[in-house]
């Protein structure tokens, strides 16, 4: 159970990073998904129907995420999901920036070209969730040592 | 905390049924800036707007699409050779689509503005297209020499080169606004790279950086032109 500050700590942090999935979401959602898939594709990383699977998917899972990010359910789950998906897109897009592709990032709907400012954000995007997973997991595991006392 | 979340879901699915709304297209109302500066605020349209415009397809088309590009930028080359020459042949030259050109050349590419400069002066003599497919297809080797003009005379015809030629020396000053002009819409339209496609449809506007497959392009003016 966390108590004081790191609870509210949680409770922003947890806002933050479920508005800006939200945002994310919504950028990509009001325009048509082809716009979404010409980014994902320049990254040159997918075939053809994976990157239209992406395109017309991801958004939604990016939708959900922010929904549960907000509400607070399963937390250690989604806080550990989006970890794991903000840290596989930093890492293509570093991946990217090295390679010295010039291509839209892609990240809040199109015309945002990729560069060292997309990747700080992301990077710090990265930290926030890893600090919620850890925050959730913490909270969830038993406090062996306050046991003991009370025993 | 949940009512809020409901709501936000909500919302967020309502706007995503909606069209984006449009940016103001910038380009049209704008296009005279940069040479009224040098003209000491005098309406500017003398300068680059009576040079013939380096578009393909009908004005009236349903779908504008601005493309900001570098000769000297590989990625532009790519989207011409690859994207652009089938736009133009499937959707301007059957009226779907109005193809304007936008010079940008960045100020880390050394002849990009010396191609610019043959691009543009080749419209004067209706030529543009051909000028700038040679000046693409050439593009590794006159970047490593510098001489863009022999590539250039190959797709024309002598008389079309010596007036050519001639717009370069008599109209210096006007194909270099009619660049700044672009470069300014450019950068009204926010263009951080090239190549930048601004694709407008009715009141909607959607930019696109960098090279796209033309799969994608082709299912979204497919899209836009049902509508």
């Amino acid at each position: 159970m966390m108590r004081g500050p790191w609870r509210w700590l949680v409770l922003v942090g947890r806002v933050a990073l479920g508005g800006v999935f939200l945002y994310a979401a919504y950028t990509k959602l009001r325009q048509p998904w082809m716009l979404f898939a010409m980014s994902i594709d320049s990254y040159q990383l997918l075939p053809t129907w994976a990157v239209t699977l992406v395109a017309r998917t991801l958004p939604w899972v990016e939708l959900a995420l922010g929904v549960l990010l907000l509400a607070g359910f399963w937390l250690r789950y989604v806080a550990g999901f989006s970890t794991a998906l903000l840290g596989f897109f930093l890492a293509i897009m570093i991946r990217s920036y090295f390679k010295g592709l010039t291509i839209d990032c892609g990240c809040f709907g199109p015309g945002e070209a990729l560069g060292a400012r997309t990747l700080i954000r992301d990077s710090l995007l990265v930290a926030l969730s890893l600090f919620l997973t850890v925050a959730a997991v913490a909270a969830r595991r038993p406090a062996s040592g306050l046991k003991t006392q009370d025993s | 905390v949940i009512p809020l979340v409901l709501l936000a879901a909500v919302a967020v699915a309502q706007t995503a049924a909606k069209p984006a709304p449009a940016k103001k297209p910038a380009g049209k109302t704008t296009a005279t800036k940069p040479a009224a500066k040098k003209n000491g605020g005098k309406p500017a349209a003398s300068a680059s707007l009576e040079l013939p415009p380096r578009a393909v397809g009908s004005r009236n088309a349903p779908i504008t699409i601005e493309v900001f590009s570098d000769f000297e930028c590989p990625a532009c080359r790519e989207l011409y050779m690859g994207v652009l020459r089938r736009l133009i042949e499937e959707y301007c030259n059957a009226n779907k689509v109005y193809l304007i050109h936008r010079d940008f050349p960045l100020p880390n590419h050394k002849w990009a503005r010396d191609a610019a400069r043959l691009a543009v002066a080749s419209a004067a003599v209706n030529r543009y297209e051909q000028v700038a497919e040679a000046i693409f297809e050439n593009q590794a080797a006159w970047t490593a020499s510098g001489q863009i003009a022999p590539y250039v005379e190959k797709v024309l015809s002598p008389a079309e080169m010596k007036k050519l030629n001639e717009q370069l020396t008599a109209n210096r000053a006007r194909i270099d606004a009619a660049i700044e002009n672009d470069i300014f819409l450019g950068a009204q339209n926010q263009v951080r790279q090239t190549p930048t496609m601004i694709i407008r449809s009715k009141t909607q506007s959607y930019p696109t950086a960098g090279v796209v497959q033309y799969i994608y392009l082709k299912l979204l003016l497919d899209k836009l032109l049902s509508e």
